[in-house]
Order: C-alpha cells, then sequence, then structure tokens
C-alpha cells in the first residue's frame, strides 16, 4: 500500500512553485523536471528535453520528478508564502533498432500558476483576489539515432496544449462576483537537438522552430452575461541552447550551457508582444567521491523573456545541489535542490519572489535479459 | 511518506490560504476599471391602497384623527339549544396596555378574512356601507383593559347572532388604539362561551378574523410621495440604467432616502423594496409586482437625519445584465409587511433627501493578450 502510495504521488502530486510574475507574458518558462540537472544549474541541452541527447542508450529508460517547492515573495515590506500541487514531466527513451531511439514524453513548458491579493480598493473594504491555474504542455514524440558511438542526432515533434482559468474574484467579506477568463492553448513545436561526444568533452545543442501558438479565449462574466471570445495567433521565435561538459578531472565533471531566445521578434496578431531577447547561463559541477553517490552544485544567471509591471526585466539568479543514490534493479534516484531569486523594479517598489525547490527524480532503467526456453519441460 | 504527506498538505493549505496581503498584484498591467454612479429616479409616483390585514400579527381597535381600524372576528356556532342559554360572553387579550371602549354588532353581510378590507368583504364583494355591513342594534358594548375584556352579549339578539350574521364586528367608541391577540395565538386568542342553564358551558373558537382600516380623514396632498402601513402607501420609483455597460459587475447598489415621518404608532417601522413585473406607466396601481420583498430594512422615526439604506445589488445586477429577459420596470417601496401597526412616511421629491441608487460596479478584466 505504501509503494502505491508513493507511487501515486510520484506521478500525480508533483509540486512545482507558482510566480507572481506569472501574470505577464506566458507565465514562467519550466525547466525540464530532472533533479540531476536541477542539481547542475539546469543545463536544458543535457536533458532528455533535447532529443539528440542519447549517443549511449542501453536500455529503456523512464524519469519521472516529484518536485517539492514553496515560494515568498516581497513587496513593500509585505510578505507572502505560496504552494501548489500539480502533475510533473515523465520522459522515457527506447532503444530500436540499429542505435536508433525514440523518444517519448509529457511536459510543461510555461506555468500559468498564480494567486494575488489587490489592496482595499479605494476607501472600500473591496478586494480583488485572483487566482490562476493551468499552463503549456507538450506531448512529445522523437526520433534519435546515434552515429559511430560519438554523435546524435535527434528530432522531436511537440503537440502543444494547455490551458488556463483565471478566476477574479471580487471579495467583501466573501465572494461578491467571479469573472472568469479561461484560455485553451495549442500549438505543434519542432525541436531538433544534436550531441558529440569525444573522450572527456561533450558539446550539445537543440533548436526551436519558431512557434505559432493559438490561443482561444473565453471570458465568462459573473456568470449571467454570455461569453466573450477571442481569438489570439502568437508568434514565437526560435530557441537555441547550447552545452559543453568537460571532465578536468577524475571523478568530476563540469556543465556549462546557454539558452538563448531572440524573442524581441514575437508577435500577438502580428502586433509586437513587447517580449525582450534573452540569455540564460548556467555552471554546474558534479563530483563523485564514492561511486555511484555523486554530489552536484550548480549556478544559474538569466532575465525572463516578459517585463515586469515596471517595465523592467524580470531577472533571475540560481544556486542548485544535489545526489543521487542507486536503486538495486530499478535504476536510481536523484535529489536536488535549488533557491531561486527574481527581482524586477515597479514604480515606486521592487518585487522579489524567493523560490525553494526540492526534487525527487525516479529513473527507472529497464533489466534486459534474454530468456531461453527450454523445451520439454 | 503516508505519515509525512498530510502534514505536506497541511503545510500547503497553511501558506496558501493565511496571508492575503497584496505581494505582486501591481503586475497586472490593467487593473478592471471600477465605476461608481448615483442616479436619482427617472419617473417615481404613489398611490394608496385599501389592503387586506387578515393576516396579521393582532387584531388593532381604535380611532383617531387619521385612522380607524375596525375588527372582525367570526365563530362557527351552532343553531342548537339557544333558549336554554343563560349568557354568552365575548371574551378578548389586550396586547396593548390602553383602555379604549368599543361596541360589538353582528355582520350582516359575510367576509374573508384574506381578503376582507374596508371596501371589501371578500375578493369579489363590496361592502354595501365600506367598513364593513351590520346590524344596527348593539350586541354588547365593553373596554378593552388589562390583560383580558370580557363582553357580556346581549341575549335578546342571539339567534340573529347565530342565524343570520356572520360573525361580529368591533367598533371603537374612544379615541386612541389597542391590539388584540388574534386566532393564531390558541391560548390567548378570542373565544366566545356560552353558558347554559344547566352550569355548562361551551367555548366556541374563531373561524376568522381580521381587522379593517381607513385612512380617508387624512389630509394627503395629491403629489405627495409616501409609504405606509395598514392603508397602504406604495411609491413607485424607476432608475434609468443606461449608463452602466452590460458587462459591469454591480458591486454594490444602494437605494437611499431620507423619509419624513408624518405618523407611526410604533417604534420601528419597517420597509421593504419590490421589484416590478409590469410597465407602471401603462397599469399604474394595478401594475404587478414581486410579492417578496428584494430588500427590507428597518426605520427608527425617532432618530432624525436616518438615512434609510436598501440592499439590491442582486436585482441591478440582473437588470444591467439581462436588460431583455428581465426588464426594468421600476421599484415599490412598501410598508413590509404592510399589516404593521399604521405609519406614514414622506419622500421627498427633490434635494438631498430624495430618494437615490448608488452602484458601485466593476468592468471585467482583460486578458494577457488583449492589447
Amino acid at each position: 500500500m505504501r509503494k502505491i502510495y508513493l507511487l501515486i504521488g510520484v506521478f500525480l502530486t508533483g509540486v512545482s512553485a507558482q510566480s507572481f510574475f506569472n501574470l505577464n507574458g506566458l507565465g514562467e518558462i519550466t525547466p525540464p523536471a530532472d533533479a540531476r540537472y536541477m542539481a547542475l544549474g539546469n543545463p536544458f541541452s543535457f536533458t532528455y528535453a533535447n532529443p539528440g541527447n542519447f549517443v549511449e542508450l542501453k536500455s529503456t529508460s523512464v524519469k519521472t520528478s516529484l518536485t517539492g517547492s514553496g515560494i515568498i515573495g516581497q513587496q513593500n515590506h509585505n510578505q507572502r508564502a505560496l504552494g501548489e500541487v500539480k502533475p510533473s514531466a515523465v520522459y522515457a527513451a527506447v532503444p530500436v533498432f540499429n542505435y536508433s531511439r525514440i523518444v517519448l514524453s509529457v511536459d510543461t513548458r510555461f506555468n500559468q500558476d498564480f494567486d494575488v491579493w489587490s489592496e482595499s480598493l479605494a476607501d472600500t473594504t473591496w478586494r480583488y483576489h485572483i487566482v490562476s491555474r493551468g499552463g503549456i504542455y507538450g506531448l512529445n514524440i522523437g526520433l534519435v539515432q546515434s552515429l559511430l558511438n560519438h554523435i546524435c542526432v535527434g528530432v522531436q515533434f511537440g503537440q502543444l496544449l494547455g490551458g488556463s482559468r483565471e478566476n477574479w474574484h471580487y471579495w467583501a467579506e466573501g465572494n461578491i462576483a467571479t469573472d472568469t477568463i479561461e484560455i485553451n492553448y495549442t500549438a505543434r513545436n519542432f525541436r531538433l537537438g544534436s550531441s558529440i561526444r569525444f573522450a572527456v568533452f561533450s558539446l550539445c545543442g537543440t533548436y526551436d522552430l519558431p512557434l505559432n501558438l493559438t490561443a482561444n479565449r473565453f471570458m465568462h462574466i459573473h456568470g449571467v452575461t454570455t461569453d466573450s471570445l477571442a481569438t489570439y495567433h502568437l508568434h514565437i521565435p526560435s530557441i537555441i541552447t547550447f552545452g559543453f561538459s568537460a571532465v578536468p578531472y577524475r571523478k568530476t565533471e563540469i556543465y556549462t550551457a546557454l539558452e538563448i531566445r531572440n524573442w524581441a521578434g514575437a508577435s500577438i496578431n502580428n502586433s509586437a508582444a513587447g517580449y525582450r531577447n534573452t540569455c540564460r547561463g548556467s555552471i554546474g559541477l558534479e563530483y563523485e567521491p564514492i561511486p555511484a553517490h555523486p554530489f552536484r552544485l550548480g549556478y544559474s544567471i538569466g532575465n525572463w523573456y516578459c517585463s515586469g509591471a515596471g517595465e523592467e526585466p524580470i531577472l533571475e539568479t540560481g544556486v542548485h545541489f544535489g545526489t543521487g543514490f542507486p536503486l538495486p534493479k530499478f535504476g536510481a534516484v536523484d535529489v536536488a535542490g535549488e533557491i531561486i531569486r527574481r527581482t524586477s523594479r515597479t514604480p515606486g517598489s521592487r518585487l522579489e519572489e524567493i523560490i525553494g525547490r526540492l526534487n525527487l527524480t525516479l529513473a527507472y532503467e529497464e533489466v534486459w535479459s534474454k530468456r531461453t526456453r527450454r523445451w520439454g519441460y | 511518506m503516508s505519515r509525512i504527506l498530510p502534514w505536506i498538505q497541511v503545510l500547503i493549505l497553511l501558506l496558501t490560504r493565511c496571508n492575503t496581503l497584496p505581494v505582486g498584484f501591481d503586475q497586472i498591467k490593467e487593473v478592471p476599471v471600477n465605476g461608481f454612479v448615483e442616479l436619482v429616479p427617472d419617473s417615481l409616483d404613489c398611490y394608496s391602497k385599501y389592503v387586506s390585514l387578515g393576516y396579521a400579527d393582532y387584531l388593532l381597535l381604535g380611532k383617531d384623527d387619521d385612522y380607524e381600524s375596525r375588527i372582525l372576528i367570526k365563530f362557527p356556532l351552532k343553531d342548537s339549544a339557544l333558549d336554554s342559554v343563560s349568557s354568552v360572553r365575548l371574551i378578548l387579550h389586550p396586547v396593548d396596555s390602553v383602555r379604549l371602549r368599543f361596541v360589538c354588532h353582528p355582520c350582516s353581510v359575510d367576509w374573508n378574512t384574506g381578503a376582507v378590507s374596508w371596501l371589501l368583504a371578500d375578493s369579489a364583494t363590496r361592502w354595501f356601507h365600506p367598513g364593513g355591513d351590520f346590524w344596527e342594534f348593539v350586541l354588547g358594548e365593553g373596554e378593552l383593559a388589562k390583560e383580558s375584556t370580557v363582553v357580556e352579549l346581549n341575549l335578546s339578539f342571539l339567534s340573529v347572532l347565530v342565524q343570520n350574521s356572520f360573525g361580529i364586528i368591533l367598533l371603537p367608541a374612544d379615541t386612541g388604539f389597542c391590539a388584540v391577540t388574534n386566532m393564531t395565538d390558541s391560548k390567548l386568542g378570542p373565544r366566545l362561551i356560552f353558558t347554559y342553564r344547566s352550569g355548562k358551558e361551551r367555548t366556541f373558537y374563531p373561524s376568522g378574523d381580521a381587522h379593517i382600516v381607513d385612512s380617508s380623514k387624512s389630509q394627503i396632498n395629491p403629489g405627495d410621495l409616501l409609504v405606509g402601513s395598514s392603508f397602504a402607501f406604495r411609491t413607485y420609483l424607476k432608475f434609468n440604467l443606461d449608463s452602466i455597460p452590460a458587462t459591469a459587475t454591480v458591486v454594490r447598489a444602494e437605494l437611499l432616502f431620507k423619509p419624513q415621518p408624518l405618523y407611526f404608532r410604533s417604534d420601528t417601522l419597517r420597509l421593504g423594496v419590490h421589484r416590478l413585473t409590469e410597465a407602471y406607466p401603462l397599469r399604474t396601481r394595478y401594475a404587478g409586482y414581486e410579492e417578496i420583498a428584494n430588500a427590507t430594512t428597518s426605520f427608527l422615526p425617532g432618530k432624525d437625519d436616518t438615512i434609510v439604506k436598501l440592499e439590491i445589488s442582486r436585482l441591478v445586477q440582473k437588470w444591467v445584465s439581462q436588460s431583455d429577459s428581465f426588464p426594468n420596470y421600476g421599484l415599490l417601496l412598501t410598508a413590509e409587511p404592510e399589516w404593521q401597526k399604521p405609519f406614514r412616511l414622506k419622500l421627498l421629491r427633490s434635494g438631498t433627501a430624495e430618494p437615490r441608487l448608488k452602484i458601485y460596479y466593476v468592468l471585467p478584466p482583460s486578458d494577457r493578450f488583449s492589447r
């Protein structure tokens, strides 16, 4: 029973942080849910999200993560703590014939969860309480080919689906009215990935083709008027990521990565979306003093693609750490923690949020064995 | 793990629910517009009406320069052994400690508790004489005083009372008002006790009772906006809501006015506002309205400068957002209920004390992609 509970927990009760900045743009870009790489600063191109990252894949591999997180927002001497529960990502890679692989995954691309309260309005006690739940998710399938035991290239198709539901509660000692904004998203995403490994060096990268996202909006106004409909066509330019790793010393590996989003050209219904070009860098160190028991440390820095309320950039820095343990006859379990600090100036104040996450990833490695059939028994 | 998970859930609930400080709200680039309008009536009118008071909590007897109230009580009397009756006593229990003399007559026309009024015996029959039709001879006289009143009825008219009458009507003989308990009070309600020569007694309990009120003697200006009870005064108000967008959420809508009490007999006056379901300009005093009040309030007439507030947010919300299926025919301001002890309030047609409708509303939010 305990195992079932744990399994259900792993699949269904992943906790991912919401952000007070999720009111802007498409929300927070969600990093791949993999504790090993979270501890190394979330280098995107090294994770299973890169379809060209499977130079060596001996057996079927499945990774699923449970992430517990909390956030503390600070503004004008006010503090608020938040947390929430929602499903996490699952990645699977299956080796097939002739050094090719099939990769499958379900992941979160954008997180649009937030929960904010207004000040009392004017000289009254009325307040807004706005709660949003939702995001954009990817159902991905990819084909990967490993070449010469050193090179790997892959292509991944992702059907992006998702939606958000913003409830605008107008509140005065109890709900007075609720207006609801529902947005449904659909898009198709193509990602190219590759990696090269020679001796102690690895180089990898991904390229996401520009994304054409359709957003259908339904607005329910206090449940009595008819729905107000609108359709938005969003054009999101390409994403390029690079990663480089090296083993300078025995038992030590260094990871560096870069994510480049030239999203200043993003548009909504052919009008400039007002997004920014962003660059996110990370560096991580993995040290393995005892075999199969590594220690990991990472640092990342970057800014969001959208601006805060004061049209100032949203800056993000993070410190990441973690370790891993082998699980006999199963695979491994990786544990990672990260502390992220986000800030953005707003007129007359500054909004700062500190996020703490604890990620647990179960990595299942299928154990292959040849089955011998004996006749006569 | 199974022990820890519930604690994690409790912790998450605590973190998310306990703190409502306004962190991050300014990240919303377009906060929905808040609006406020204060409207004065587009059209208004007043009418008076004799209303049935059969379902009042008490029976009111009395008269003064403005009002007169009479009591009707009906008993299911049996036409048997009338010759052996030695006395007939009417027992009443006053609610107020007011001394008030009255006379009793037998009613000559049948009447109905639920429909009887000063003008009508029932919903389809008018009295020949407004105020009730009764035999001229006096059945008995009495004085309401203390905890109970006993009236000895004249035995010479007993056969008329039993065979040719429809209950007893009580007419006030003095100035002043006194309420008595009605038939809904099983212990202290009116009773008629027949005593027979054998010493036996038989008690009859009412099968119907009511009081009827007239205010035709009041000095009332035709243009006054009045709200009143017993003899009902009702004020019609209609506010034009076209200035409020159909998509607005009505946060609060209050009908406010500062009434001038002209006449009252109790410390607390209760008022209500009803939604009209028919156009008043077409149907005038016969325009239909919802029986259940949309809002009620109490008013203390002794205090100066008391502003009456009636909260009608839900009604205004429907008028604004469902104007096709839920048309705004206006409001009817009434005493609530109208069987209260007589009172009359005057509403001013202009100035700061005139009726106003204050509406606070908010327009819908914009989504994250709207430009």
